[in-house]
C-alpha cells in the first residue's frame, strides 16, 4: 500500500536523522500520517465497491446472476431512452434553482439567528427541528399542506389573494415548485455552518469599519461575506452534490409524479436497481452523473479562486 | 468598544440602529417560524391525541380529550428502549470517530503541503459524488466476507477515516484562519500535531460542534444502513423501528408513531440546543 | 428464530475458516459445529441444525409479524434441527436487501414478497420451481383454491406457493347508505342489476358537503385495479389484447407482454367514465385527496367518509384492527356496460429463493406455512383470505368477529365465493416486468385523471409509453 511508503522515512525521522529530511519533506510526511485513516479506510472500504460498480456498469448484472460484460450497451440504451433525459431536467432544473436560493436563504437565516437578542437560542432550536423531524412524518405533513383543496398552502393563497392555489403535487406544472418549497423548509446544515463560520471572523473588522462609518449592510457585504466565502464554496459545492443526488423526498412525497415532472436522477437510477433488477444499468447511471459532478466540481473549485479569500492561504 | 468613548450622541444613535436591527431581524424571522412550526405543531398536537381525532381531515391542531398514555403506549408496542441504546452506540462511536479522524485529515489538507496533496483532495471528494445505491451492493458483499453482518461494524468501523463531508469541512474551517498563528508556533518548535491539539483544536470548537451535530444527526437518522447490515431484531435502531412501526398499507397508529417520533428526535434536538454555547462561542482569531 | 450473539460469533468463525456462507451451517463439516449427539451420521445430510433464512416484509400488518413470530416457534419445536431467522425489511427496501443477500452469495430459503408477483422474480431467474417438491411430498394442489395456483403457475410449472386469495369487492359504509337512503348493494355476483348505472345513483345519492372540507362526503372510490383492468374488463377489453376480455390475452399465459392496445376507443370510453367521476358528475374524490386521506388514516375508506370503496379483500387486516365507529359490509363488483364482472384476484405467494443454502429445509417451511398448521393461524389472525379452502370457515369467523360489519354470513360468503366463480387473476401476479409497467400506468395516467390533457389524447400518451417498454 502508498501508504506504507509514505510512513517509513519517518520512522527514521523518529531515529534522529531528521537532518537529512528537509522541512518540506518532513511536511509531506506528516501530511501521510494525518490523512492515513481516512486513506486506509478509503482503500478498504470505499475504492473496492466504486471499482466494482464501475466494472457492473459496463455488464448486464441483476446481483442474481453472474454479471455478464455487454460493453457499452447500458449507455446506449440510457441514450435512447426518454425518460433518463427527462430525468436529467428535471434534476438540473431543480438543482438550478434550488441550490442558490437555498444558498442565499441559509446566507441570510444564518445572519439573523446571530443577531444576539433574547431567548435566541430557543429561537434556533425551533428553526432546527425540521432537520431531526423522522420522514414519515414530513412526508405526510407535505401532502396535507400541498393538498390543493384543503391544504394550508392554498388556504393562505386564497386568504391573501382570493384567488384559488394549483394542484401543487398533482399537477405537472406545480410539483417543481412544491418539491423546492418543500426542499427549503426548516433549516439544513447549511445554516448551521454558515452559523459556525460567522463565529470565525475576527471582530476587530467590524470595529475597524464601524469607527470608518460602514453601515450594516456594507459589513455584511464587505466584511462577512468575504470572511466566510471558504464556508460558502464548502456549501455551494455540497448543496450542489446534494442536490443532484436528490431522493428520499421525491420517494415519499411524489414518487416522482405526475407524468415523470418530478423524476429525479436517482429515484430513476433507485428504480432501476431495485424495482427492474437492473443493476448495471443502475451503475452505468451512477457513473455518468459521477462524471458530470465531477466536472461541475472542478469547474467550481477552478473558479473559486476569484472569489474565495482564504485567509491561511496554502 | 472603542466607539463608546469617542462621543455620546453618536452612541446612542449606534445603539437605536443595533436595536432596531435586531429588532427588524427577529420580525424577519417570525414568518419563518410559522411555516417551521406548522408541522411540528401538528405532530405535537397528534401525539396527544386518540386515533378517531388523528384521522381527522383536514386534522384539528388542539387535542381533545388530552391523551398522555400515547408516549407508554407507543413506547412499548415494540422494544423501543433498546433501539435507543442502540441507536445512541452507533451514534456516538460515530461522532468520536469521524471528528477526531475528519479534523485531522482537514487540517492535514488545509495546513500541510505534500506532493499528491490536491489529487487526494479530489478522490475525497469524489467519494460524495458516486449515489449510494451501486456501491451498496459490492459492499454488502466485502462486510459479508468479513463476516460482519448482523453487527454495528459495517455501520461504524468505514467511519474511521471521517467522512468526506466533513474533511471538506474542517479544511474550509481551517483555511479562514490566519497563517501567523501556525508559523508562530512552529518558531516556538511547536510539532504539526501539537499545532492539531494545541492550537488548532481549542480554536475550533464552533466548526468541532457544527460536525459533531451533524455527524449525531446523520447517524441518528440513518436507515439504510442499519435495514441492510441488521437482522435481528435486538440490534434494531430507531430509524428502522419507526419504519416497523408504520404499515404503509394498514391503518397507521399516528398518535403513537408521532409519541414515539418526538422521543426520538429529543437526542438531536437536545444536542442542538446544549451545543449552541460552543457553536457559538465566538472565539476571536487576534495577531495582536 | 433469531440469532444469538454466541451463534453469530460460530458463524462468523465459519466465515472465517474459509467457507463462504455465514449465516448457515454448511454441508461440509466446520470445524466449529459439532455434530448433535444421536444424530444418524448419514453424510450428505446436514451435520448440525440447518438455518434457514425467512425474508419478509414488516410494514403490512403488526398481526402478520406476530403470527410469523409465533408460527416461526412453533414449527422450530416440530423441527428441531431447523432453525429459521426471520427477516423483516419494510416495503421500500425490500428488493436492496433481497439483491444485497443474493450478491453476497446468501439469499434467504424464504421470500414473503407480498404485492410482488413471481414474474419479474423468474425472469431474474431469482426463484427455484417447486414441481419436484410437490411431487416428492405428494401433494395435493387441489385443497388450493384454483385462481390462486393457476395465478402463480406457467407452462404447467408452479413458481410460488400461494398463501392468501383475494378478490376485488366494493367496501360499503352501510351508515353513509342508510343516511342518503340508498339502496345497499346486492351480495350476489350474478344480480344484473348491480351495474355501472346503479353504482352512480347509489354514488350521487350519498355525496355531500363537496365544498366542505370538514364536512365532505364522497359516494364513491374507483380504483381501477393494474392498469386500468377492472374498469377495461366491465367494458368487455383487455389493454394487452384487442380481441376482447383477458382470456384472450397471451402475456397472461406467457408472462411476455408483446403487444398493448390502451388507445382502443372502449379503453378510452372507460376512462372517460372514471375521470368524470370526479370532475363532472363530482362524486368521487381527486386524487390528491384520496392520497391525503390514504397517509392520514392508511386507507381512506376507513375515515367514514367515502360511501363505496374497490379493494382486494386483504384491506379486512386494517379493519379488523381500525376500530371503526361505522356499519360496514362488502359487495360484489358492479356489471359494466358489456355485461362483464370479471373478478381481478390477488395473491400473495411465497417463493423458495433460487440458490439458497437450504432450499429443502426452506420448502419444509414453506410447505409448514402453507398447508399445514402453519396456515391455520395465518387464516384467524390476519384478515387475509387464504388459498387453502378449507381454512375458508376460519377465516370467515374473523370476519364476523370484525367490529360494526352489518352482513350476514351467508351474504358474506356469497361475495366470496361468487368473487372466485368469475375471477381471472390480476396482471400484477403474473406477467414479467410489471413493476416497469406499473409505474409507467401511475405516471401516464396522472394527466388524464387530474382533467389536465382530454381522455383519448392522454390514453394515446398511455399507448406511446406501454408501447416503447413492449419493443425495448
Amino acid at each position: 500500500m502508498a501508504v506504507a511508503d509514505q510512513i517509513s522515512p519517518s520512522k527514521s525521522f523518529f531515529r534522529g536523522r531528521k537532518f537529512h529530511l528537509s522541512l518540506e519533506k518532513q511536511e509531506a510526511v506528516w501530511f501521510y500520517i494525518f490523512i492515513a485513516p481516512w486513506l486506509i479506510a478509503f482503500c478498504i472500504f470505499t475504492l473496492g465497491p466504486m471499482v466494482a460498480s464501475l466494472y457492473f456498469a459496463f455488464t448486464k448484472y441483476n446481483a442474481i446472476q453472474p454479471a455478464e460484460w455487454i460493453g457499452v450497451r447500458n449507455f446506449i440504451s440510457l441514450y435512447n431512452d426518454p425518460v433518463f433525459w427527462k430525468s436529467i431536467k428535471v434534476t438540473f432544473t431543480f438543482a438550478g434553482i434550488f441550490v442558490p436560493l437555498n444558498l442565499v436563504i441559509s446566507l441570510f437565516l444564518a445572519a439573523m439567528l446571530n443577531l444576539k437578542v433574547p431567548a435566541m437560542r430557543l429561537l434556533r432550536t425551533v428553526y432546527y427541528l425540521p432537520s431531526v423531524l423522522p420522514e414519515v412524518v414530513t412526508g405526510l405533513v407535505w401532502i396535507w399542506i400541498f393538498n390543493p383543496d384543503f391544504g394550508l398552502l392554498n388556504y393562505i393563497i386564497y386568504l391573501l389573494t382570493g384567488i384559488k392555489g394549483p394542484n401543487w403535487l398533482g399537477s405537472e406544472a406545480w410539483v417543481m415548485p412544491a418539491v423546492i418549497i418543500s426542499a427549503l423548509w426548516g433549516m439544513g446544515s447549511g445554516v448551521i455552518i454558515f452559523l459556525a463560520s460567522l463565529q470565525g471572523v475576527p471582530t476587530e473588522l467590524y470595529e475597524a469599519a464601524e469607527l470608518d462609518g460602514a453601515s450594516v449592510f456594507d459589513r455584511y457585504f464587505h466584511i462577512t461575506i468575504p470572511m466566510i466565502s471558504p464556508v460558502i464554496l464548502f456549501n455551494l459545492l455540497m448543496g450542489t452534490i446534494g442536490a443532484l443526488q436528490t431522493f428520499a423526498r421525491i420517494y415519499v412525497m411524489t414518487s416522482g409524479g405526475p407524468n415523470y415532472a418530478s423524476y429525479f436522477y436517482n429515484l430513476y437510477l433507485y428504480t432501476n436497481a431495485f424495482s427492474y433488477f437492473r443493476l448495471g444499468l443502475a451503475s452505468a447511471q451512477a457513473w455518468i452523473l459521477f462524471v458530470v459532478i465531477m466536472a461541475l466540481t472542478m469547474l467550481i473549485l477552478r473558479t473559486s479562486g476569484r472569489w474565495v479569500y482564504y485567509a491561511g492561504g496554502r | 468598544m472603542t466607539a463608546i468613548t469617542s462621543s455620546r450622541k453618536f452612541v446612542i444613535g449606534k445603539r437605536a440602529q443595533s436595536i432596531l436591527y435586531r429588532g427588524l431581524g427577529l420580525l424577519l424571522l417570525m414568518p419563518g417560524l410559522a411555516w417551521v412550526l406548522m408541522p411540528t405543531a401538528w405532530m405535537f398536537s397528534a401525539a396527544f391525541s386518540t386515533m378517531a381525532q388523528v384521522m381527522r381531515f383536514p386534522p384539528d391542531l388542539i387535542p381533545n380529550p388530552w391523551v398522555w398514555t400515547n408516549f407508554y403506549e407507543g413506547f412499548t408496542f415494540l422494544p423501543f428502549g433498546r433501539y435507543y441504546l442502540n441507536s445512541l452506540y452507533i451514534a456516538v462511536s460515530r461522532v468520536i470517530l469521524q471528528v477526531f479522524a475528519a479534523s485531522l485529515t482537514g487540517y492535514a489538507f488545509a495546513r500541510l503541503r505534500a506532493p499528491g496533496r490536491d489529487f487526494l483532495f479530489i478522490v475525497v471528494l469524489s467519494t460524495l459524488m458516486l449515489p449510494y445505491t451501486v456501491t451498496m451492493i459490492p459492499q454488502f458483499v466485502l462486510f459479508k466476507n468479513l463476516s460482519w453482518i448482523n453487527t454495528y461494524l459495517p455501520l461504524i468501523i468505514p467511519h474511521l477515516g471521517g467522512s468526506a463531508f466533513l474533511i471538506f469541512l474542517f479544511r474550509q474551517f481551517f483555511r479562514t484562519i490566519q497563517e501567523d498563528i501556525f508559523e508562530a508556533a512552529r518558531l516556538d518548535g511547536c510539532g504539526y500535531f501539537a499545532i492539531y491539539l494545541r492550537i488548532l483544536m481549542p480554536l475550533s470548537m464552533p466548526v468541532i460542534t457544527t460536525a459533531s451535530i451533524l455527524v449525531f444527526q446523520n447517524a441518528w437518522q440513518d436507515l439504510i444502513g442499519p435495514l441492510i447490515y441488521i437482522n435481528s431484531t435486538k440490534l434494531y435502531t430507531l430509524p428502522i423501528g419507526l419504519a416497523t412501526f408504520r404499515s404503509s398499507f394498514g391503518s397507521s397508529p399516528w398518535n403513537l408513531i408521532m409519541a414515539v417520533s418526538m422521543l426520538v428526535a429529543l437526542p438531536p434536538i437536545a444536542l442542538f440546543f446544549l451545543g449552541q454555547r460552543y457553536m457559538l462561542a465566538g472565539i476571536v482569531v487576534t495577531d495582536k | 428464530m433469531k440469532l444469538s450473539r454466541r451463534d453469530f460469533l460460530k458463524s462468523a468463525t465459519i466465515g472465517a475458516a474459509g467457507v463462504a456462507l455465514a449465516a448457515c451451517a454448511s454441508p461440509t463439516p466446520a470445524p466449529t459445529t459439532a455434530p448433535k449427539a444421536g444424530e444418524p451420521t448419514k453424510p450428505p445430510a446436514p451435520a448440525g441444525p440447518v438455518t434457514i433464512t425467512y425474508l419478509v416484509r414488516t410494514d403490512i400488518q403488526p398481526t402478520l409479524i406476530k403470527w410469523g413470530e409465533q408460527t416461526v416457534d412453533e414449527f422450530q419445536k416440530k423441527n428441531s434441527n431447523i432453525k429459521v431467522e426471520m427477516v423483516g425489511v419494510p416495503w421500500g427496501d425490500y428488493n436492496a436487501k433481497l439483491l444485497a443477500m443474493y450478491a453476497a452469495g446468501t439469499p434467504p430459503e424464504v421470500s414473503a414478497n407480498y404485492a410482488a408477483g413471481f414474474g419479474t422474480f423468474l425472469v431474474n431467474k431469482a426463484i427455484t420451481n417447486l414441481d419436484d417438491y410437490i411431487k416428492a411430498d405428494k401433494v395435493d394442489l387441489n385443497v388450493l383454491e384454483k385462481s390462486a395456483v393457476d395465478s402463480v403457475t406457467r407452462d404447467g410449472k408452479l413458481w410460488a406457493l400461494p398463501l392468501a386469495n383475494q378478490p376485488m369487492v366494493f367496501f360499503y359504509n352501510k351508515d353513509l347508505f342508510d343516511q342518503a337512503g340508498a339502496k345497499i348493494p346486492t351480495a350476489d355476483w350474478t344480480d344484473k342489476s348491480w351495474n355501472h348505472d346503479a353504482f352512480v345513483t347509489a354514488s350521487k345519492a350519498i355525496s355531500k358537503d363537496m365544498d366542505d372540507p370538514k364536512k365532505a362526503v364522497w359516494g364513491s372510490v374507483y380504483t381501477e385495479s393494474h392498469f386500468g383492468t377492472l374498469l377495461f374488463w366491465r367494458y368487455g377489453v383487455d389493454p394487452l389484447n384487442n380481441q376482447g376480455g383477458p382470456d384472450k390475452t397471451a402475456a397472461y399465459k406467457t408472462g411476455k407482454v408483446t403487444e398493448v392496445f390502451f388507445d382502443q376507443p372502449k379503453c378510452i370510453e372507460a376512462m372517460q367514465w372514471l375521470v368524470d367521476l370526479t370532475h363532472k358528475l363530482k362524486v368521487s374524490p381527486r386524487t390528491s385527496d384520496t392520497d391525503a386521506l390514504n397517509q392520514a388514516v392508511g386507507w381512506s375508506f376507513l375515515s367514514g367518509r367515502i360511501g363505496m370503496f374497490s379493494e382486494g379483500t386483504w384491506r379486512l387486516g386494517d379493519i379488523f384492527k381500525a376500530n371503526l365507529n361505522f356499519k360496514w359490509g362488502m359487495a360484489p363488483l358492479p356489471f359494466g356496460p358489456s355485461g362483464s364482472n370479471l373478478c381481478p384476484i390477488y395473491n400473495d405467494s411465497w417463493m423458495l429463493c433460487a440458490k439458497s443454502k437450504n432450499p429443502d429445509a426452506g420448502w419444509k417451511f414453506l410447505k409448514y406455512v402453507g398447508l399445514e398448521e402453519g396456515a391455520k393461524l395465518y387464516a384467524e389472525v390476519t384478515g387475509f383470505m387464504p388459498a387453502k379452502k378449507d381454512l375458508f370457515d376460519l377465516f370467515y369467523d374473523s370476519v364476523m368477529k370484525a367490529k360494526g360489519f352489518s352482513m350476514t354470513r351467508e351474504d358474506m360468503i356469497k361475495v366470496f365465493t361468487g368473487g372466485f366463480k368469475d375471477a381471472f387473476p390480476t396482471p400484477g401476479k403474473t406477467i414479467d416486468r410489471f413493476p416497469e409497467f406499473n409505474t409507467a400506468w401511475n405516471q401516464t395516467t396522472a394527466p388524464i385523471k387530474n382533467a389536465e390533457v382530454k381522455v383519448e389524447e392522454g390514453m394515446k400518451a398511455v399507448q406511446a409509453k406501454f408501447k416503447s417498454l413492449v419493443t425495448s
